[in-house]
């Protein structure tokens, strides 16, 4: 899960900067697998290289070089919201509306849940929960391309019980869903569920059953193969390799 | 006409050489016209370093971030023009720079805001100069930027396709403060102990740890010597330190070539701005050549700089890390070089200007 978090500054010396660090910290313990893009035209002094955050800067003003500025920032604004599709987009403080309402005149989708951020961090806190909570359990991110390791050994490290989600990507638009059946097998290197796809944005209906079969890929990356059932609906080729890949379930006991 | 404005984009490797070696190459355009405009683009947390320098930055997101390549995987071919365009076409620079990445669609962009487009190539590894020549982007590329010596890589050893678009930039290597000499020394030397510096680069790469860990070993068989490690600042773990030891860990040193200087001995990968910063600052070395990732070969470099009685080559053993100390030390078996002070940075840039007109 992707959160887009915009604030007009980052500095630990602005209430806005210190409210996003009380925010960032509780992102950390509550939705540890959560990855967060910060987006702000005043960044931190230093920035730390975290597994499950990055941090983007905008053009500004004070820089003395853009023409238009505020206009080329709205634009990266929009095209970062376009390329990650954010579960949510927190706009932590008053400065980062405005920054928000840069980029409405260039995409009105891509942003998700929408949570402004203004107040206390507790009240915040919990807005921002109540807002997450409602439709994301615990989530476990991993990626064809960036998972090293033993499949079996990752999902037991997780602790994933049965359940893996798929965000399909790419060709389908935005934010599609699918139903898991069921974890077939486990076994040293490879993973096997039984799915159902469906494109809930375009066709609420099935659009393929099959097996999913993750595997240890022999560069040591993790590979992914579908074979449909019904091979019907579902372009197993390039679509595929675009999967926004993710084992989500309840964690065991 | 005559390049006024340029748009730089370092990409972030796992090291740090992308981002250091574009800085010097903007310095030294700087210390040679000062009225030039220079903005970057980089996706390095370290960007602050840009900023420190002088230079407007922006920091884009990180493909090499453990997530990176996944969050961007969305539209992977949209992600750099989408992000990219808009700063393009409001600077407006007469050159876009890049070290390195090649993309059509990207490198289009750039010039549809009037740019000319510069690619820096440090020397590949073969199959990745074939696979550049073989790119389509390529083809979009004005310049190809060659970051060395013209005996290292010149432009004759580029593909023929690229060739007549090749220019020799020389090498690029940060220039030696020798007051800032002096003040690490005083800061890292105890007496007439031994100083052995160790520098892996950003610290990123998986094979950086394992020589970190032939360091560790070896430094716990010296006593008698000071070690000060820099674990370059992609290094994930918690840097630990224990006032007791003969080890001073560092995550990051902004003036790692004048620590070069002060130190007896440097302990290193082969990583291009490293062999680049020991040349000028002419301390022995040991070089630890990362062999299994990286798109440049370091097992050459590595072995260039031995050839050239600069430096020992060492296998990734803490045995043979101890033999190569004590020969260097005790038996001078690479004598120090005096260091190149005073390289003047604006000839630097008037070739790197030269090139990009």
């Amino acid at each position: 899960m992707t959160l887009l978090i915009c604030t007009a500054s980052a500095r630990a010396d602005t209430p806005d900067g210190a409210l996003l660090g009380e925010l960032l910290h509780a992102i950390d313990a509550r939705y540890p697998f959560a990855f967060s893009i910060v987006v702000t035209p005043e960044p931190p002094a230093s920035i730390e290289r975290a597994p499950h955050r990055d941090w983007v800067t905008l053009p500004s003003n004070q820089q003395g070089v853009w023409r238009d500025a505020a206009v080329c920032a709205g634009r990266m604004l929009s095209a970062y919201a376009r390329q990650l599709s954010p579960v949510a987009t927190l706009l932590v403080g008053q400065g980062a509306v405005p920054l928000r309402q840069l980029c409405g005149a260039e995409a009105q989708v891509g942003f998700g849940t929408e949570v402004i951020i203004e107040s206390t961090a507790e009240d915040a806190l919990q807005r921002l929960y109540q807002a997450l909570d409602r439709s994301l359990p615990a989530v476990f991110v991993i990626s064809n391309a960036t998972a090293r390791g033993d499949v079996a050994q990752l999902v037991e490290k997780h602790r994933i019980q049965s359940a893996i989600s798929l965000y399909w990507t790419g060709a389908f638009s935005s934010r599609c869903s699918e139903v898991v059946e069921q974890v077939l097998t486990v076994t040293t290197g490879m993973v096997k569920v039984q799915i159902r796809v469906r494109d809930l944005l375009h066709n609420p209906a099935v659009v393929a059953r099959g097996l999913i079969r993750l595997s240890h890929h022999s560069k040591g990356r993790l590979q992914l193969s579908f074979a449909a059932e019904d091979g019907a609906a579902l372009r197993t080729g390039k679509t595929m390799s675009h999967i926004f890949f993710s084992l989500q379930g309840k964690r065991r006991p | 006409m005559a390049t006024q404005k340029i748009f730089i984009y370092a990409i972030n490797g796992t090291g740090m050489g992308h981002l250091n070696r574009t800085l010097v190459l903007a310095r030294a355009a700087r210390a040679f016209r000062s009225d030039i405009e220079i903005v970057f683009a980089v996706a390095s947390p370290m960007f602050w370093l840009v900023d420190k320098a002088g230079f407007p930055v922006v920091k884009v997101m990180d493909r090499s971030h453990a997530f990176g390549s996944q969050v961007c995987s969305i539209d992977r071919k949209k992600y750099l023009d989408a992000v990219f365009e808009p700063m393009l076409l409001s600077f407006q620079p007469d050159a876009f720079v890049v070290d390195l990445t090649i993309d059509t669609r990207l490198f289009k962009t750039a010039k549809r805001s009037g740019a000319r487009v510069a690619a820096i190539v440090r020397k590949p590894k073969p199959q990745t100069l074939l696979e550049l020549a073989l790119d389509a982007g390529s083809r979009q590329v004005d310049r190809f930027l060659l970051p060395h010596p013209v005996e290292e890589f010149s432009v004759k050893d580029l593909p023929l396709n690229l060739r007549g678009r090749g220019r020799q930039l020389g090498p690029v290597v940060k220039a030696i403060q020798e007051e800032r000499v002096a003040a690490m020394t005083q800061k890292y030397r105890q007496g007439s102990r031994p100083l052995v510096v160790v520098a892996v680069g950003g610290g990123g790469y998986e094979e950086s740890r394992g020589t970190v860990a032939v360091v560790e070993h070896a430094a716990r068989e010296t006593p008698e010597m000071d070690w000060v490690i820099v674990h370059g600042p992609y290094l994930s773990d918690q840097i630990d330190q224990n006032p007791q030891s003969n080890v001073t860990r560092l995550r990051f040193e902004h003036e790692l070539i004048e620590l070069c200087v002060a130190a007896d001995v440097v302990v290193c990968n082969a990583g291009y701005n490293t062999i680049r910063e020991l040349e000028s600052a002419g301390t022995p070395a040991i070089v630890i050549p990362i062999r299994g990732t990286g798109r440049d070969d370091q097992q050459e470099r590595a072995q260039l700089f031995e050839q050239a009685g600069r430096g020992l080559v060492c296998a990734l053993d803490s045995q043979q890390l101890l033999r190569h100390l004590h020969s260097i030390l005790h038996e001078r078996r690479v004598v120090r070089q005096p260091p190149r002070l005073g390289v003047p940075l604006a000839d630097l840039g008037r070739e790197f200007l030269a090139t990009l007109d």
